[in-house]
């Protein structure tokens, strides 16, 4: 029945990339069904009641009743018996998934949400900016927040779940669809709410799941090529390298160079401010910028590659 | 010299109007306004005080749609944004949506369509009239002190966190006040209406505005102390970290999420019953006709009341609550839908075989429909678990919220302030501009937020001050709807001045209305009515006949003023 549903969903639903939503989407068009018939009747009737019984001069209106005992018996009814049987479909459906979640699977995936970034951290030590999970796998998401209020979001699983200090709480997923979707911070938490998205990436196979868990940084990389791959992934987002100001400032002509700080204090950028910059941002704040910056943890290789990369943005 | 010829600018009219001695004239001088007693000069403050309200809400709104415009943000930084869809939620639903309605126009009718002089308690009245007025004061205090980022929900631990400067605790402070000042308008209106109903008026004979109004004071009386005691306990937990919602001192954040909605929710029925109230003279008297199931609708008004306190769950759904917890909740706010399905039915009964007159009033009535149908049907993909736990805090419930909050209720402000206007001011405004002013508000408010159903559907989450590209056109039509939404407004309250200062003089019963209110002249002298008139019932056309156009209608009992 859903599918048949389902199959007349139009386009501008996002995609579908989880178990649930196949499910919800087929809710969905069942209650945009039963409120568009409500809405055409009320604006139909509406429309009709003005246009025929208009004022003409001298009309009196003509003489009807002004309460109908079985009438209203009836719109009582109707409406209360499909709100019920939306609520009946709705809540079964709704709670397959809540049952859902108190199964164990077999892999858990740690999801710190912070102002303002996403942090993901898998079994085996690996830790990521980007959600990776293997198509068909169920997984257990288990969310904590060490700062205020956020709600990891993502569309394409129509799922949702608050993420609250001082407590844990989980969601359970089986991805169904390769690719990559977008996640939000659904819950308003400050100054760059907005920014605080990353993405899901769904991998079809194994093979190129493994491939991503075991990526390490190659030793044999140069250095800037390291922190190149670092600046790609973790900072282009708000600094360039071409002069213009993003969120923070530019990397061009950064190094060396002798920057305010907010207090008045001049500095000059070497290792150890860049260093400073990155684990404890908030420390000293570049003038004329907000403290939007988010402290990172990097390897001691991939910190000698972002300084490299930055000493080579000329 | 010059002063004296102001003045007399100013108030053109004076000779005009002073053919009976009204309220207006009863007393001169800035006193005898902020001291005075009556419930109609009362009103009157409060219609200008909501306005300006208004206004502020409404400059901070457009604001907001011109900065989303472009995905990166096209006018401020993310944190003042943060300030402005703050102080756009607080100002529009503390200082003009809650009140609005109840506090000024209510406050004029109420007394008067109980054919009394004034409320049971005219003190109280001006003292709430005091409240609201410090409490909007301390809000635009927020503003100078560096404003307010913490949305108007105020949830912790955001809210309290010990980085914050003063905003957020006069914010406190004022929400503190302003529901004082809603408590005792709801006490005040419930009184009165209990205890001053004409002789010959029983329950079943009030006009159904005043079902609507004590419905909405049972609200106010029982909700807003529970939003007192939560702003108290945010106030005391800032200041002294008591615990309570803060984690890091052993609170928990989710317990403030339910005493927020535990008023917040209700508060939407603050809002919307004294709309239906509007709603249902409106439709009455232009249909000319008796309004349909009477009794349904002042018992769907209780009902709402009633089951509207046991719902408030469903703004945490993806809190973290418990499964049964999430269940009940949607269980209930499905049964709060039935009784406003009733009343859409019942308007509807009313216009049929009626004489339809197709006056500014009645426009915004018969766009109401429209709205209220679909503020209230999306309302019901988000009581459904399912379907919320996709939609919630997106836009598709930014969009839910504005159409029932202004959709709605605004449209039936707008159409209360016409359909009162002649009565209020003694002035007739322009029939054609102002039903023009109608369609520009209602299609403007159309453009706006039908697109935000399909960005929420699409993921777009709300308090955003930037946005992913592929949002784009959808945030830009929107963007135009505001200003279409806008100039209406504006348009509108151009219509109004003009009337001011150059309208016709309004006849007694412009409309042919048969609730009290009408049977004393336009405006009312200083005590309302010299003696009670006659009850005829609240929607009993058969005594009205028409005079003309300037005369208007009159009583074929021979009882007119
Ligand atoms: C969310 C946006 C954001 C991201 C992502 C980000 N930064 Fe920043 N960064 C800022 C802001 C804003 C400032 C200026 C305020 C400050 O000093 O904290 C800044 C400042 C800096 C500074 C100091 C510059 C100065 O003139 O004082 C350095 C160095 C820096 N960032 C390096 C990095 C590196 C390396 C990365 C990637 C690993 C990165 N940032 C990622 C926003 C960001
Ligand atoms: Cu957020
Ligand atoms: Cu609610």
């Amino acid at each position: 029945m859903h599918r048949l549903i389902l199959a007349a969903a139009p386009g501008w639903l996002p995609p579908r990339a989880s178990e649930g939503a196949e499910k919800v989407d087929s809710i969905f068009m069942l209650i945009l069904g039963i409120t568009t018939a409500f809405f055409v009747i009320i604006l139909v009737a509406a429309t009709y009641f003005t246009i025929r019984y208009r004022a003409r001069k001298w009309t009196a209106p003509q003489p009807s009743p002004s309460h109908h005992l079985k009438l209203e018996l009836v719109w009582s009814i109707i409406p209360t018996i499909l709100l019920v049987a939306i609520f009946g479909v709705s809540t079964k459906a709704w709670l397959a998934s809540a049952d859902a979640q108190t199964a164990e699977a077999a892999t858990t995936v740690y999801v710190t949400g912070q102002q303002w970034q996403w942090k993901f951290e898998y079994q085996g030590g690996k830790r990521s900016d980007e959600l990776h999970l293997l198509l068909n796998e169920p997984v257990d998401l288990v969310l904590s927040s060490p700062d205020v209020l956020h709600s990891f979001y993502v569309p394409a699983f129509r799922i949702k779940q608050d993420v609250v200090p001082g407590r844990f709480t989980r969601l359970h997923v089986t991805p169904t669809e390769a690719g990559t979707f977008p996640v939000f911070c659904a819950e308003y938490c400050g100054n760059d709410h907005s920014i605080m998205q990353t993405q899901v990436v769904i991998h079809p196979d194994l093979a190129s799941y493994d491939a991503w868990k075991n990526e390490k940084i190659d030793e044999s990389v140069p250095l800037v090529k390291v922190g190149e791959m670092l600046y790609q992934k973790n900072c282009l987002s708000c600094h360039s390298l071409d002069g213009t100001r993003k969120v923070g400032p530019t990397f061009k002509g950064l190094w060396g160079s002798s920057q305010t700080m907010e207090g008045g204090e001049v500095v000059t950028v070497d290792e150890n401010f860049v260093r400073e910059s990155i684990v404890e941002p908030k420390k000293r704040v570049a003038q004329g910028y907000p403290p939007a910056m988010p402290p990172q943890s990097l390897g001691e290789r991939e910190m000698q590659g972002i300084i490299e990369y930055i000493r080579s943005v000329k | 010299m010059v002063a004296a010829t102001r003045t007399a600018e100013l108030h053109p009219s004076h000779e005009a109007t002073s053919a009976h001695d009204n309220y207006l004239t009863h007393a001169h001088g800035w006193k005898s306004w902020i001291f005075s007693l009556d419930h109609k000069r009362i009103g009157i403050m409060y219609l200008c005080a909501i306005l300006l309200s208004l206004l502020l809400g409404g400059v901070f709104a457009l604001v907001i749609r011109i900065h989303l415009w472009a995905p990166e943000g096209a006018l401020v930084s993310n944190p003042t944004y943060n300030n402005f869809f703050t102080l756009h939620g607080a100002v529009m639903i503390f200082l003009f949506i809650i009140p609005g309605i109840p506090a000024a126009l209510g406050n004029f009718v109420l007394p008067m369509q109980l054919g009394a002089k004034d409320l049971a308690f005219p003190r109280l009245n001006l003292l709430s009239f005091y409240l609201y007025s410090i409490g909007a004061v301390l809000f635009i205090i927020v503003l100078a002190v560096g404003g307010l980022d913490t949305g108007w929900t105020l949830y912790p631990p955001y809210s309290l966190e010990g980085t914050r400067g003063l905003g957020v605790l006069l914010a406190l402070t004022a929400t503190f006040i302003v529901g004082f000042s809603s408590i005792l308008t709801g006490l005040n209106f419930m009184a009165t209406v209990h205890s001053m109903r004409p002789k010959g008026m029983g329950w079943f004979d009030m006009p159904l505005f005043l079902w609507a109004l004590f419905a909405t004071g049972i609200i106010q009386v029982v909700a807003t102390p529970v939003l007192g005691i939560t702003v108290a306990l945010g106030f005391l937990e800032r200041m002294f970290h008591l615990g309570i919602f803060m984690p890091e001192y052993g609170g928990d954040p989710v317990l403030f999420q339910h005493f927020f909605w535990f008023y917040s929710h209700p508060a939407v029925y603050v809002m919307i019953l004294p709309a239906m109230g509007i709603v249902s003279e409106v439709v009455s008297v232009f249909s000319r006709k008796a309004i349909f199931g009477y009794r349904f609708i002042a018992m769907s008004s209780i009902a709402i009341a009633v089951v509207g306190f046991l719902v408030w769950g469903h703004h945490m759904f993806t809190s973290g609550q418990s499964k049964w917890t999430n269940i009940i909740f949607s269980f209930l706010t499905f049964f709060v839908a039935v009784p406003s399905a009733i009343k859409v039915f019942n308007w509807l009964a009313t216009m049929y075989k009626g004489d339809i007159r197709l006056k500014t009033p009645m426009v915004y009535v018969l766009g109401f429909f429209a709205l209220f149908g679909v503020g209230g049907l999306t309302g019901i993909f988000l009581g459904s678990l399912a379907t919320d736990v996709a939609l919630h805090d997106t836009y598709f419930v930014v969009a839910h919220f504005h159409f029932v909050m202004v959709g709605s209720v605004l449209t039936a402000f707008l159409a209360g302030l016409h359909y009162w206007w002649p009565k209020i001011t003694g002035k007739m405004y322009d029939e054609r501009w102002a039903r023009i002013a109608a369609i520009l508000v209602m299609v403007g408010f159309f453009i706006t937020f039908l697109p935000q159903f399909l960005s929420g559907l699409q993921g777009m989450p709300r308090r955003y001050a930037t946005y992913l590209p592929v949002f784009k056109p959808l945030h830009q039509l929107s963007t135009i709807g505001a200003i279409v939404l806008a100039s209406g407004m504006f348009l509108d309250a151009w219509v109004l001045w003009v009337s001011l200062r150059r309208g016709k003089q309004a006849p007694a019963n412009p409309w042919g209305a048969a609730s009290l209110e009408w049977a004393t002249p336009s405006p009312p002298t200083h005590h309302n009515f010299e003696q009670t008139p006659p009850i005829t019932g609240p929607y009993n056309y058969d005594v009205l006949e028409e005079v003309s156009e300037e005369a208007g209608w009159v009583r074929n009992d021979g009882w007119n003023p």
